[in-house]
């Protein structure tokens, strides 16, 4: 009779193995976590202290991105429109609905609303709106069919990953400046997108950096 | 069974440059074939503190190591054990914070955005600073109405775009939380109007004499705004007073005038123009508002390439000042003496320029010979040099050594092209002679009412003005001020003042160049203004400042269309033609002569010399960290001030050198009339014998917010309490004794040693004339060129990027002022530690300002060496690090990764040059929602346990790639300047794209002088540097 029966032999094995597994599982788990939907917050509606619906706004009037996020071309942010822009149409149009009763006070009273953020990024990442559009990357690339969202959601992950994959190989994600808001635009049928992509890349001297100060400061 | 080991990777088999075979890696001293042992490199040595230079690098203490002591310590409180613990608790925790939900951030959007502003891009305001009137315009960078940064406006005359660490350090004090916030009536908070009613009710006390019992006690002003108030004062109360009080007063400049010319003017140097030039105890190079233009000429012709060829510096002084470092020829002396060596120069020029022959008799007193000799030779070049010399002499000197002066450049021709004069736009005294006669009322107890706006009299007066006990028998005692300091407790109204960046106002530079002060942000602590406070004083109804200041300007009538000039002036920074015009002065040689032979020699003695504090001057600065952690440029003392003196003087009195490990330094007592205080007493190179002297502005109480408890602490010993107002600069008849106790100052000096290794270079032009390749063997281009030490870094080609940055830095050019380091700092949201943790070498400036002397201890010659990160191209801090926080850009910038970092230090530790920075302790944590809104919101703020150093303002050039591909061209040169670039006076800091030969960073690493700090380590730095030249006289070497 040994000294150790053989099913020990499994019993060892089995630990040797859970414990390198274990930390394993959990550490991939932990990056998984943070990479997925749920860490990312992706598609998740975020509820505004006004309801705000950009299906409305984008999709019935029209109205293109840049008449309230004005400043989406010249500054790296592209600007919560303030106050004044709400009502230098709602002091004419819907002057008495109760539902921008909110906008008027908060306008009158010359107090800021408090706007929920939907895309953050963390503090050590700099980000550069002007330079994405002036460059054929255009607003639903990013941030998805904003015209069919009854509140904002963010649709890409945001990750580094993420940003280094465009930034890698950004021909994919090139449109025409002109069609920069546009929320529908695809490369004409017949079109090879990619080779458009290369095009408009040497067209705008796009030029695309991974160096880390590129966004680290 | 035989083992054998792997043969290891040949570190050599990465061929650096196609032709270079492997070749026996060459020694050091191969690479500096000029240097014999103990010596670092033409002829010369260099030393960085006094134990180095007379005890040898013994005497500096083996640290033992990588970290200086106390550097490693551990935060106390806290036992390894428990941290150990917790550590693995939290580690096993921390897993669960990716369960919970991060909070959302709010956006507050504005109601309406101001005009021109796109948020999250700053926009830069015009507006002055007046330091005792004296007007240097500032661009400040606001983001969304929060001021951040503030730079020199290259269109003002008083700035030329330079700054002072003073102006740079404004920010800090504007977000001070410890600034007064409250209107008090003693102690008893008040509103404005209630002030405003009470003086209109005590005005009928004032009225049946015209006044005669109220004083105002105002610091020196050029704002034509004050002046009118002034004089509204004056017609309202026709006997009342205004006594201009300055405790660093200008008067012996106005008064010199006065005596050679017969009216006070005001000196303007064109210190370009000048080929000799010979400074009285004058510290013009000291970057102060009043020297910011004349910094920019001298550096200007310290360059061997200036088309008028390098000028020639000599300098008179009892210590050794920043001016004085920068000197070809120095002469120590007392300041009681440089009257003397003044009147000297005066009479030897006397037997050879007609124009001053009416001089030739009067020798003044008989010289030492070193002396005699030094004025023989310095009277030679001047004279050689008429029409392009130049004499100054100091704000401290006799208003007879400044006319003594004034009739050398007027004989030399000199009036006119090196130096000009206009009307003086502040008060011309504001001295003793001013506020003198308000003592004698307030002896004599007939004041009812005084108005104190000058800042603090009560600590920065001379002691022996007595102001804290007659201000207590004055009824009504109102006083204007930033703190409620020392005279804010004494007074019966204590009135806030808002920051110059709050505030409406004007000022005007020396030359008369007229501004407007705009704020850029309304008063954070309800301050009010100079001229609301006069305004109370005034029969007519209430303006606000800006409007007062609109109807000034609109009065002068300078412009048909007033409003649109209005808008020009705000944004220019500027009011065109409004410089004075100059004055054509005439010598008035007779009586001079006369004064001149009248003069006698000083009495002999122990002399006591007080200077303003280079950082916090007159102590009105005291309560900014920045300025306080600012390392003097000379001393390298912070947190404190010092007695300075002589080895000589330290020897006969009794004072020991200091202990470089425990930093102890001998307490001395100084003594002058029965007054005395307490001193640590330092040994300074280049002090003259028999002249000790210290700088005022110490010994108040100041909130040390930025460590250990908020608690006020005295820094720094009150030089003013044996200062009098009969002789506020020197004097003789100290008494000088040890207590034989000690006190531990803080210096950076002896921290990083220079291990006897060439790093700063100097050379003299004649030097380098005849071997301009000299400093060649320090670079890789040169001598060394196929023949580099090995690296295990794959050199990578650079040339064929958009751009390849690098920077110079010219030794020649730099003052060693420091305006940098403060610059950076402000920049890069750096933060402060504080005296105890500075003591332990954790101090965090990127750059770190090198002082290195040459020489002798009594004569040194001083060279000065800004220090940041040299962004190798085979960096050594990369490869040890672990994560790749540290790793180089496709530009060639050595990146730091903040989110990477774990802080294992490895990167400091292999960093040859020592410019990295670790995060001992977590110093951003608990700052007020006031004081974080000085941050840069374009830099990280760093948290504990990071590594942090230079990154040639990446932030900067990221903003200006953006800006310039936006417009599809390449980045100008002009429109990316770095943060200690913008600042430097001397311009000695240039930054750009190897890349572009057109480039002005590329043609100085072509320069002949340019050499790399520790080349030897093959480290490839981006940074060059120019050797230092100096252009002695060979009647004197």
């Amino acid at each position: 009779m040994p000294l150790f029966p053989r099913w020990t032999n499994t019993v060892s094995r089995l630990s040797v193995f859970l414990l390198l597994a274990l930390p394993a599982v959990a550490i991939g788990g932990l990056l998984i976590i943070v990479r997925s939907p749920y860490g990312t917050k992706v598609n998740r509606q975020v509820v505004q202290p006004i309801q705000f619906d950009h299906r409305h706004h984008v999709g019935d009037e029209g109205i293109d991105c840049r008449f309230c996020h004005y400043t989406v071309e010249k500054s790296p942010n592209a600007g919560i429109p303030s106050t004044q822009v709400c009502m230098s149409c709602h002091a004419q149009v819907w002057n008495k609905s109760p539902l921008l009763g909110l906008v008027r006070e908060y306008y009158f009273k010359d107090r800021p609303i408090p706007w929920n953020s939907v895309h953050n990024l963390p503090d050590f990442v700099y980000f550069n709106h002007s330079i994405h559009v002036n460059k054929g990357v255009g607003c639903a690339s990013c941030h998805g069919r904003i015209d069919q969202m009854a509140a904002v959601e963010q649709v890409s992950p945001l990750t580094m990953s993420w940003c280094l994959d465009c930034h890698r190989a950004p021909e994919k994600n090139l449109r025409p400046v002109e069609y920069m808001t546009s929320m529908t635009w695809k490369p004409d049928p017949g079109v090879d997108g990619e080779k458009l992509g290369a095009d408009l890349a040497k067209l705008y001297n796009v030029h695309t950096r991974t160096s880390c100060d590129t966004c680290h400061r | 069974m035989k083992f054998a080991l792997p043969v290891l990777a040949d570190t050599q088999s990465v061929p650096l440059s196609a032709a270079a075979a492997p070749e026996a890696p060459a020694d050091e001293a191969q690479f500096a074939p000029q240097r014999t042992p103990g010596e670092h490199g033409y002829g010369r040595t260099y030393w960085r503190s006094i134990e180095e230079s007379l005890r040898g690098p013994e005497a500096i203490p083996d640290r033992g190591g990588e970290f200086a002591p106390g550097e490693l310590d551990v935060p106390t409180g806290f036992q390894r054990r428990d941290f150990l613990q917790l550590m693995g608790a939290s580690l096993a925790l921390a897993g669960l914070t990716a369960c919970t939900e991060k909070p959302v951030e709010r956006i507050l959007a504005y109601t309406r955005t101001p005009d021109g502003l796109a948020p999250g891009t700053p926009l830069h305001y015009a507006t002055a600073y007046a330091r005792d009137g004296i007007g240097t315009g500032l661009l400040v960078t606001a983001w969304e109405g929060r001021p951040t940064k503030v730079e020199g406006n290259p269109s003002h005359p008083g700035s030329k775009g330079a700054t002072g660490p003073g102006e740079q350090a404004l920010l800090l004090q504007l977000y001070d939380p410890s600034r007064a916030r409250v209107l008090k009536e003693r102690g008893a908070g008040r509103s404005w109007r209630s002030f405003r009613e009470s003086m209109n009710l005590r005005a009928s006390t004032w009225n049946p004499s015209g006044g005669a019992n109220v004083h105002f006690l105002v610091e020196p002003s050029s704002s034509p705004t004050v002046q009118a108030l002034r004089r509204e004062i004056l017609g309202r109360l026709p006997k009342a007073r205004i006594h201009a009080y300055a405790s660093a007063p200008r008067d012996n400049i106005y008064e010199g005038t006065r005596w050679a010319f017969g009216v006070p003017l005001e000196p303007h140097l064109d210190v370009e123009r000048a080929d000799a030039i010979l400074s009285l105890d004058a510290d013009f190079l000291e970057a102060r508002s009043e020297n910011l233009p004349a910094t920019r000429g001298f550096a200007a012709r310290r360059d061997p390439k200036s088309p008028a060829g390098m000028n020639r510096l000599y300098v008179v002084e009892p210590r050794l000042s920043i001016t004085g470092g920068m000197a070809d020829h120095r002469l120590r002396a007392r300041s009681s003496d440089i009257e003397g060596i003044a009147l000297g120069v005066l009479a030897q020029l006397g037997k050879t320029v007609p124009a001053l022959s009416a001089f030739a008799s009067g020798a003044g007193p008989a010289l030492p010979p070193e002396a005699a000799r030094f004025v023989k030779a310095v009277a030679k070049d001047l004279a050689s040099k008429a029409g392009r010399s130049l004499v100054v002499a100091g704000e401290r000197q006799s208003p007879l050594t400044h006319a003594v002066a004034h009739a050398i450049n007027a004989g030399l021709g000199n009036v006119g092209t090196t130096v000009r004069f206009t009307e003086p736009v502040v008060d011309t005294s504001s001295g003793p002679a001013s506020w003198q006669p308000l003592l004698e009322e307030l002896r004599a107890g007939r004041v009812d009412t005084l108005v104190i706006t000058a800042n603090n009299p009560v600590t920065s007066a001379p002691a022996d003005a007595g102001l804290a006990a007659l201000l207590k028998k004055v009824p009504n005692v109102i006083y204007w001020g930033l703190y409620e300091d020392e005279t804010g407790q004494l007074a019966n109204w204590f009135i806030p003042a808002a920051h110059p960046f709050e505030s409406w106002g004007d000022v005007r530079s020396l030359d008369g160049t007229a501004s407007i002060v705009q704020p850029l942000i309304s008063p954070l602590y309800g301050g009010l203004t100079e001229i609301e406070v006069l305004e109370a004083f005034v029969d007519r109804g209430e303006l606000k400042p800006h409007d007062a200041v609109r109807a000034t300007w609109k009065a002068k009538g300078l412009s048909a269309d007033f409003d649109n000039a209005w808008e020009t002036w705000l944004s220019a920074g500027v009011i065109p033609q409004t410089q004075s015009p100059f004055a054509s002065p005439v010598l008035r040689a007779d009586s001079l002569a006369q004064l001149a032979a009248a003069a006698r020699p000083a009495p002999a003695g122990l002399e006591v010399n007080f200077v303003t504090d280079y950082k916090v001057f007159d102590g009105r600065w005291a309560q900014n960290a920045w300025l306080q952690e600012l390392p003097d440029p000379v001393t390298k003392v912070v947190w404190d001030n010092v007695a300075l003196l002589s080895e000589a003087t330290a020897a006969k009195l009794g004072v020991k050198k200091y202990d470089p490990i425990s930093r102890k330094f001998d307490l001395v007592t100084l003594s002058v009339d029965g007054r005395s205080v307490e001193a640590p007493a330092l040994v300074q190179p280049g002090c003259a014998d028999d002249a000790v002297t210290i700088q005022l502005g110490y010994g108040k109480q100041v909130v040390e917010l930025y460590f250990e408890a908020d608690v006020p602490r005295v820094v720094g010993f009150d030089a003013a309490r044996i200062r009098t107002a009969g002789s506020p600069w020197f004097r003789t008849g100290l008494q000088l004794a040890p207590t034989g106790r000690t006190y531990t100052v803080v210096t950076t000096q002896t921290q990083p040693t220079a291990a006897d290794r060439p790093v700063a270079l100097m050379q003299t032009l004649e030097e380098f004339r005849k071997d301009p390749e000299a400093a060649d063997h320090r670079r890789p281009e040169g001598k060394l060129k196929g023949n580099p030490l090995p690296t295990v870094q794959k050199p990578v080609d650079y040339s064929q990027q958009q751009y390849k940055w690098g920077m110079s830095v010219d030794m020649s050019r730099c003052t060693g002022c420091s305006a940098c380091v403060v610059a950076c700092q402000a920049e890069n949201n750096i933060p402060v530690v504080g005296k105890e943790q500075a003591g332990k070498g954790r101090v965090m400036q990127w750059m770190r300002m090198d002082r290195y002397y040459s020489g002798t201890v009594e004569d040194p010659e001083v060279v000065n060496q800004p220090m940041l990160c040299q962004h190798c191209e085979a960096a050594p801090c990369e490869y040890v690090c672990p994560v790749n926080a540290t790793v180089h850009s496709d530009e060639g910038l050595n990146d730091m990764v903040y989110n990477r970092c774990i802080g294992t230090r490895y990167c400091s530790n292999n960093c040859p040059y020592k410019v990295r920075r670790f995060n001992y302790l977590h110093w951003t944590a608990d700052r007020s929602q006031v004081e974080r809104m000085i941050y840069n919101p374009d830099v990280t703020v760093r948290a504990r346990g990071v590594m942090e150093k230079c990154t040639y303002c990446v932030q900067r050039i990221e903003r200006a790639r953006i800006v310039s591909r936006l417009e599809n061209r390449t980045i100008i040169e002009s429109e990316l300047l770095t943060a200690c670039q913008q600042a430097c006076p001397s311009n000695a800091i240039v930054f750009g794209s190897l890349n572009d030969p057109k480039s002005r960073v590329s043609q100085l690493h072509a320069d002949p002088r340019r050499f790399d700090v520790l080349h030897e380590l093959n480290t490839r730095p981006r940074t060059a540097y120019l050797t230092k030249l100096k252009n002695p006289n060979p009647e004197l070497a």
